[in-house]
């Protein structure tokens, strides 16, 4: 019987990186956010969004590329942040909203490296932007703080804060 | 900017019922990554459990489905009459409700708690608590146990890496050795 300490002790098969992402990207709550886009391209990053749709532009993690099916336009980065990036996004797709749907990118995060995120995003897009957030999976004290006060604290000005589920959240910024 | 509107089950609550909620997602998700690895494994939080415990009957509480073909797991009686207990904390649970959760078993000889720290909650800011959640953690525990000796085990900057979402990475075993 071998003892598992992480994810660092073994490789991942392709077959399990599909399960691993697909428990990772559940589709919950996704028309929350299909219902409030404006009309035109809309770029959804580490999203899973649905290639298929014209309107809409996938970006994912370079690390997943082996699980897609390579007919799909789907387009991949190494670095979220990566200002070629965001400048490849912006001049050539010129989207009106970018998604950020239960992206890992905004998972274990502590609230400053979150509110980073989210100011980095405002940053970067001059379009709407709408991040799913589960503040279970948000690294803070929970004995100490409530998780209304560390919504409250990280969300920038233009934010709607719709409230999907109990510690669930919609952030619909612009 | 908009106020979020708070579910009610935030609210400040004051139950008081020795139980730990359960569902069959957790022990799903166990088997799922356990499937990942090609050959026979355990997570090391579960093999840190079957290790603590005995042959004798464990009063279970929460989380506790996977132990049952692996530990004399008992879920029904008084849990006075037992001399260890199991707690496996998985689902989002209050401060207060984890509280009186572990009343039940806080004089019971050999306790494990078992605490996944991404799904705990206060509805309400407490200042009185320490900064270093890990820290804060084992305080909160120290105070349902006190005068006992108390292994803390945990994942310092625990993120995803670590299974905790199917089996906590932060444990409590709490025996009456004062050494």
């Amino acid at each position: 019987m071998k003892i598992i300490e992480s994810y660092k002790d073994f490789e991942l098969t392709a077959e399990s990186k599909k399960k691993l992402y697909a428990e990772m990207h559940i589709v919950e709550y996704l028309d929350n956010i299909t219902k409030r886009l404006p009309a035109g391209k809309s770029v959804w990053i580490d999203s899973n969004g649905d290639a298929t749709n014209t309107n809409i532009v996938a970006f994912e993690d370079e690390k997943w590329k082996e699980i897609f099916d390579p007919s799909l336009p789907i387009k991949f980065y190494r670095y979220f942040n990566s200002p070629t990036l965001v400048q490849a996004i912006n001049k050539y797709i010129k989207p009106t909203a970018v998604v950020i749907h239960q992206s890992e990118e905004f998972k274990y995060l502590t609230p400053d490296e979150l509110q980073y995120k989210i100011e980095f995003m405002v940053d970067s897009y001059p379009t709407k932007i709408f991040i799913y957030v589960d503040l279970h999976l948000i690294d803070f004290n929970k004995l100490k703080y409530s998780y209304k006060h560390i919504i409250e604290s990280v969300v920038t000005q233009n934010t709607i804060i719709h409230n999907l589920d109990d510690f669930k959240y919609l952030l619909e910024i612009n | 900017m908009a106020k979020p509107k708070f579910p009610k089950s935030l609210e400040e609550q004051n139950e008081n019922s020795c139980r730990i909620r359960s569902n069959a997602f957790v022990s799903a998700w166990r088997t799922t990554q356990k499937s990942f690895v090609p050959e026979e494994i355990e997570f090391a939080q579960d093999q840190r459990i079957l290790d603590f415990f005995d042959d004798r009957p464990i009063y279970g509480i929460g989380t506790v489905e996977y132990f049952r073909g692996k530990l004399n797991i008992i879920t029904e009686d008084d849990p006075q009459s037992h001399k260890q207990a199991l707690a496996i904390i998985s689902l989002p649970t209050s401060d207060l409700e984890l509280f009186y959760g572990l009343e039940c078993v806080k004089h019971i000889d050999k306790v494990c708690v078992s605490v996944n720290k991404y799904v705990l909650w206060t509805p309400s800011n407490k200042d009185d608590v320490i900064e270093d959640y890990d820290t804060a953690l084992l305080e909160f525990i120290k105070t349902i146990f006190p005068n006992r000796h108390i292994e803390h085990v945990y994942v310092k900057g625990l993120k995803g890496h670590h299974f905790n979402f199917a089996s906590p990475t932060t444990q409590f075993f709490i025996t009456n050795e004062n050494n």
